[in-house]
């Protein structure tokens, strides 16, 4: 049975065809609260929120894309909010010993680099949403824009900024990023309006 | 295809550095997005190389491979979000459901009305059936020893803050006060409650409160007990240790720096404790009511007359306490969480 026929028998209210829903699209829907939230408890809460904000809102799916499409978006919103909610209560901060001078050898650069868990939640939210849908979901360009309802320009910029963001961040020792490192192809300005011109 | 030379503004609307340019290019070459047009352009870049080894790491960190929860997790949320299907499908038949469209379970939404108005009996009725309700409402109104924390009078707050988000007040200080944390046993909650308690009102203003609180619960115990939720004989015991505490803005000002950068010119909130949905009423009736224009969740509800109050469960979410007036003048009592999912009524 397709996904199209179970969402018009979940809508007439057919709890077998709404059960196969959710659990053909789980490990997707919580991968994606996985990446967004960093952590298994926050994944954990912003799943369930996802899954709820699916069932509330089958009702009112109306088909025009994919109940992929429109499950991931749903989800991608759900755990942005959840995050949201929780980002507005005070974290508590504890003191850090003073660090030790003595410079590190490269075995304790490496674990003190951050982990992806904690490098995703630094990049902000508008960045973070395309890279995941893009990297753990796979989707292409077009399907992003679908679901996070935005130019696939957009995506495609936003995209490339949160890569940006998390290559700083994951190592941030690395010398030549894009700031420090001149580009042949932006060496002026209108450089690749240039070589885009047609022959004349 | 895309124009490489059409460059996406930024979102504040200026535009991309060339540094931000040349990633753009690298991004979507590695993602096969790039136009061969630009697999021309990056190929001729030296420095391309290392911008697409950058985000071939970034893509591989993303992109590994992510534990999946415990099998039971995933059943809970399976099971959770089954029982909120059962619920709004038992209270969609009851209240949407016509002879043209009852008879049919493949029913297209498009055919379905896009916002079904919930008719509150029928709703009730279902949900007092509901095992969802049971898990939800836990979170919500515990027993005594994990008690509610109701923050008040944020309408009063967001008013004299200069448009502070009530949510982020109600939040904030809930924080502040370790009451939002997921952590948070029992015995913090209540230690929360205690010092907010203490800090909003004075020794004084205790038994006049309580006095109004006596009051105000002998004139809502019938208009309120046609809504009690099926948990309430289980938590009878709790009620007796549940405290009443409102803040008193005009006599009382917190001696606590950091709360008071919160709440600049008064204390503004009330902290209560409850474990019924009754009593969170009677003591929510202490506080200013807001209007249901601002209430996120009366119109979803279809909710048209009465008002509202902004709570928080232990863990930190921000529901609403809804008043509904029936035409008869009775008053209604609802719980809805920040999803305008009712909770108890």
């Amino acid at each position: 049975m397709t996904d199209e026929e179970r969402v018009a028998l979940a809508q007439g209210g057919d709890s077998a065809a709404m059960n196969a829903l959710l659990e053909t699209h789980y490990e997707r829907l919580y991968a994606i609260c996985r990446r967004i939230a960093g952590n298994d408890a926050d994944a954990a809460d912003a799943c369930q929120e996802a899954l709820l904000a699916v069932v509330k809102g089958i009702g009112r799916f109306d088909n025009r894309s994919s109940f992929k499409t429109w499950s991931h978006r749903v989800a991608t919103n759900a755990c942005l909010d959840e995050l949201r909610r929780r980002k507005r209560r005070p974290i508590a901060v504890v003191d850090e010993p003073d660090r030790i001078s003595d410079e590190p050898d490269v075995a304790q650069r490496v674990s003190d680099r951050l982990t992806i868990d904690e490098a995703l939640p630094q990049i902000p939210e508008e960045f973070r949403a395309p890279v995941v849908l893009r990297d753990v979901i796979g989707m292409d360009y077009a399907e992003i824009a679908e679901t996070l309802e935005l130019a696939p320009g957009t995506v495609r910029s936003r995209i490339a900024r949160g890569r940006r963001h998390l290559a700083n961040v994951l190592a941030p020792d690395i010398p030549d990023g894009p700031d420090s490192q001149e580009s042949s192809l932006i060496g002026e300005p209108d450089a690749l309006g240039e070589r885009q011109r047609p022959p004349t | 295809m895309t124009d490489p030379s059409d460059f996406n503004p930024r979102d504040d609307g200026t535009s991309p550095s060339d540094a931000e340019r040349a990633d753009e290019l690298a991004s979507a070459f590695v993602d096969g997005e790039a136009t061969a047009d630009e697999i021309i352009l990056i190929e001729n870049d030296p420095t391309s190389a290392e911008r697409i080894a950058q985000f071939n790491t970034v893509t591989s960190a993303v992109s590994a491979p992510i534990t999946p929860p415990p099998a039971a997790i995933r059943a809970a949320h399976l099971a959770a979000a089954m029982a909120e299907f059962e619920e709004n499908k038992s209270i969609d038949l009851t209240t949407s459901a016509s002879p043209a469209t009852a008879g049919s379970s493949a029913e297209p939404a498009s055919n379905k009305p896009a916002e079904p108005v919930i008719d509150l009996t029928a709703a009730r009725e279902s949900r007092a059936a509901s095992p969802a309700k049971a898990e939800r409402s836990n979170r919500w109104l515990m027993s005594a020893a994990a008690a509610l924390l109701v923050v008040g009078g944020i309408g009063f707050a967001s008013s004299r803050l200069g448009g502070s988000d009530d949510a982020d007040i109600a939040a904030d200080f809930a924080g502040a006060d370790d009451a939002g944390d997921e952590e948070t046993s029992a015995s913090n909650a209540e230690g929360a409650t205690e010092a907010l308690q203490a800090e909003a009102m004075g020794e004084s203003d205790d038994e006049a409160m309580e006095d109004d609180a006596m009051e105000e619960e002998s004139a809502m115990e019938e208009s309120a007990g046609s809504g009690a939720m099926e948990d309430e004989e289980a938590m009878e015991e709790g009620e007796e240790s549940a405290d009443v505490a409102a803040a008193d803005a005009d006599t009382e000002e917190s001696s606590d720096p950091n709360r008071s950068s919160v709440f600049v010119e008064a204390p503004l909130v009330a902290a209560f404790e409850a474990t019924t949905i009754n009593e969170l009423f009677e003591q929510a009736t202490l506080l200013e009511p807001l209007p249901l224009e601002e209430s996120l969740c009366a119109a979803d509800l279809a909710i048209v007359d009465g008002y509202w109050v902004p709570v928080e469960s232990i863990d930190g979410e921000i529901g609403e306490l809804i008043v509904q007036i029936s035409p008869d003048g009775e008053a209604i009592p609802i719980l809805v969480d920040a999803a305008c999912t009712v909770i108890a009524e």
